[in-house]
């Protein structure tokens, strides 16, 4: 990560079309910077849950599991990029993995801002202005829809359709994903859970 | 020497401890914390006293239904068993018993199962449930009026008139609850003429209720026909204010919401659609345990409590439907029930009925119920001050009392120590009144530091202005040279 790609990012942010069109064209681009914002996905949400004001926090602190944050946000990116790139390869899409990760990452970061935002303003807020900070979250979400939407376009070069139905493709790709990963789970379980039993006869029948 | 002193002493403290520990009561306080999981509390109301009937009365109580316990104290007690009515004064002493009544006519009339017993100056109301009618009649057995099934359009022809539990409101209205009847309780005049039906409980919308909602608009009349009709649910008892305001319980909602409810004489329930009994329901051998409450009965002060006879539990809540205390259980020890079927007041005394074990178990708060109550009867008046010490002495003796620290930070925010109240209302967990303390504790900040602000906020901007003001001049200065 140089200085160049914190400034890109910058540039990106503000100009996504022709940010990721330079990007992509020069090969440049950082996954570093990408895995730190994604990272700041999981430990904003985390602070979040920890340290939202009072009056807007419903999270219970005894109900809380790291791990289970760590799925919803940094697992579940993960799983995104991985259903996009299969996607995009059996639909002709151009982008390699390395980029598919960085639009990820890139887009992302105006939400992970507004999660910080929110969780810091959240102290000076009262019930009334929680609309203030719902309106916000609202824009940041919409902000890193559109530099997403403008990225896919960017590095996969799809058109307009094209980008949508592969967006809902990876939707459901991912489902499928985290369905296989259940039953690998269930099976492995079984597997242990047979393998276990099997050992616990031959000691007994021997030591017997 | 010394030490077997200490040693005698320790002793002696130990076994005191022992003797207070051994206290009669059979059954644990809890309450709820905001995420409805039980925490335990301190016990809010003991047992002091159960009574099997007077020495007088030659046979005991015979699977006694309802009570009915006046003003003065005086105790009509319906017992079922032996179709009679017992009045007992406030010492639990026999006045007389009523085992036959008499009609206008002179003839004989007796009880034959009734259910439900109401008092309202100086006349018996009595529920009679094989016969199928409703009595008034005076102390001495006189029947002054006999309602049976109305013959009134509204009312429905098929149904037998079986009535389970009766009151009369002020005016003299009779309300009776019939069972089989969903449309709310029958309300009778004062003479006896059918009026209407009152404060039917409503169908709670399930996902069940929408989809054969949905059907019903796409079928026929033929095989709309063929899907059930959802009807509310009756409730199983009700008791009044003096302000007839009406107290109702049903034994099994839907989603068990709304089973307690307090009804304006509109018809309209004022609470909220929470879940009131035991939140955390308990599973033994597939079997679910949920509250089932069969009473109600309102003080003076609209305090609620309300008769589970699930787990034989009597719930006591406030007047906006917070639950306070939780006493009872079942068993045989003294203040745990095995069937009971109804709760009543007097004073600061609750009296519960156990039908299966024929007696009437007393309860007074403990010293630790009664602080609690009388904070928060003048916390429900708004004498926030007043209960602010009475919290003080009662969060001692329980922590977990959320209600407390919720009472001292209204306190301190009616007299103006915003910042302190925020952390009150933190601990107990009142996320609106800490949003509105906040509030002015915020605008205090920013009023108190609107000076410094103000001078800031103008230097700021006499300063950008003047910078603009510079270069400007500059910038012609320089186009006057450049044009030059």
């Amino acid at each position: 990560m140089r200085n160049v790609d914190i400034k890109e990012l910058g540039h990106i942010l503000i100009h996504p079309y022709d940010g990721f069109e330079s990007m992509s064209y020069h090969k440049r681009g950082s996954p570093l910077l990408s895995f730190i914002i994604i990272s700041c996905f999981f430990l904003f949400t985390l602070f979040e849950r920890h340290s939202l004001a009072f009056r807007f926090n419903y999270y219970s602190a005894e109900n809380t599991n790291v791990f289970m944050v760590f799925i919803s946000t940094f697992f579940l990116v993960c799983i995104a990029v991985v259903a996009n790139w299969a996607l995009s390869t059996l639909w002709d899409g151009k982008a390699a993995p390395r980029m598919i990760w960085i639009v990820f990452g890139y887009s992302l970061f105006p939400y992970v801002m507004g999660i910080l935002a929110r969780t810091l303003l959240s102290h000076l807020c009262t019930y009334e202005d929680a609309t203030f900070l719902s309106i916000m979250m609202a824009g940041c979400a919409i902000w890193s829809g559109l530099i997403f939407w403008f990225g896919m376009l960017q590095v996969q070069e799809y058109s307009a359709g094209k980008n949508l139905a592969c967006m809902i493709g990876t939707v459901i790709g991912m489902m499928l994903i985290m369905f296989l990963c259940f039953l690998l789970i269930l099976l492995f379980k079984e597997l242990f859970a047979f393998i276990a039993s099997i050992v616990n006869e031959i000691m007994i029948r021997t030591v017997m | 020497m010394k030490k077997a002193l200490a040693f005698l002493l320790a002793l002696l403290l130990f076994s005191s401890f022992c003797l207070s520990s051994s206290a009669e009561i059979p059954y644990t306080g809890y309450s709820y914390d905001e995420w409805n999981v039980a925490i335990p509390s301190t016990v809010g109301y003991r047992p002091t006293k159960v009574h099997y009937g007077d020495a007088e009365l030659k046979t005991r109580f015979n699977a006694p239904e309802d009570m009915f316990i006046a003003e003065d104290g005086t105790v009509y007690l319906l017992d079922a068993g032996d179709n009679r009515v017992v009045v007992l004064d406030n010492q639990f002493k026999l006045i007389k018993t009523i085992d036959m009544f008499t009609l206008p006519d002179g003839t004989g009339y007796s009880l034959l199962n009734p259910k439900g017993i109401f008092v309202r100056d100086g006349l018996i109301y009595v529920a009679d449930y094989d016969n199928m009618s409703v009595i008034v009649s005076d102390i001495e057995g006189k029947i002054r009026l006999k309602l049976t099934k109305p013959e009134n359009q509204i009312f429905p022809v098929d149904s037998e008139f079986r009535p389970m539990r009766i009151l009369v409101d002020s005016e003299g209205n009779i309300y009776v609850l019939v069972l089989g009847i969903y449309q709310g309780s029958a309300v009778f005049n004062a003479k006896g003429d059918f009026i209407d039906f009152y404060g039917s409980n409503t169908v709670i919308p399930t996902v069940n209720v929408l989809i054969d909602k949905f059907w019903k608009r796409i079928l026929s009349k033929e095989q709309e026909s063929q899907i059930s009709n959802y009807v509310p649910v009756q409730f199983t008892s009700f008791d009044i204010t003096k302000d007839d305001f009406v107290y109702s319980c049903t034994s099994f909602n839907a989603d068990g919401i709304s089973e307690l409810r307090y009804i304006n004489p509109m018809g309209r329930n004022l609470w909220n659609d929470n879940a009131h009994g035991d939140l955390e329901v308990g599973w033994y051998k597939n079997k679910s345990f949920y509250t089932n409450f069969v009473d109600v009965a309102v003080t003076e002060d609209d305090f609620l409590f309300a008769l589970d006879s699930t787990k034989g539990r009597v719930f006591l809540y406030d007047p906006e439907g917070y639950m306070v205390f939780v006493f009872g259980g079942k068993s045989a020890q003294k203040g745990t029930f095995t069937q009971p079927t109804a709760v009543d007041t007097y004073g600061n005394k609750v009296l519960v009925l156990d039908k299966v074990k024929r007696s009437i178990t007393v309860f007074e708060p403990t010293e630790y119920g009664e602080k609690v109550i009388e904070a928060m009867r003048l916390f429900v008046d708004g004498n926030y001050a007043a209960s602010q010490k009475l919290w003080e002495t009662v969060l001692k003796q329980d922590s977990n009392l959320f209600t407390a620290y919720v009472g001292i930070g209204k306190a301190m925010y009616y007299s103006g120590k915003y910042k302190e109240s925020i952390a009150y209302f933190r601990k107990g967990k009142d996320r609106e009144s800490e949003s509105k303390a906040f509030k002015e504790y915020r605008s205090a900040v920013l009023r108190a530091s609107f000076p410094y602000i103000m001078s800031c906020g103008s230097a700021l901007f006499v300063i950008t202005i003047s910078v603009i003001i510079v270069r400007r001049k500059r910038s012609k200065k320089t186009g006057d040279e450049f044009h030059a």
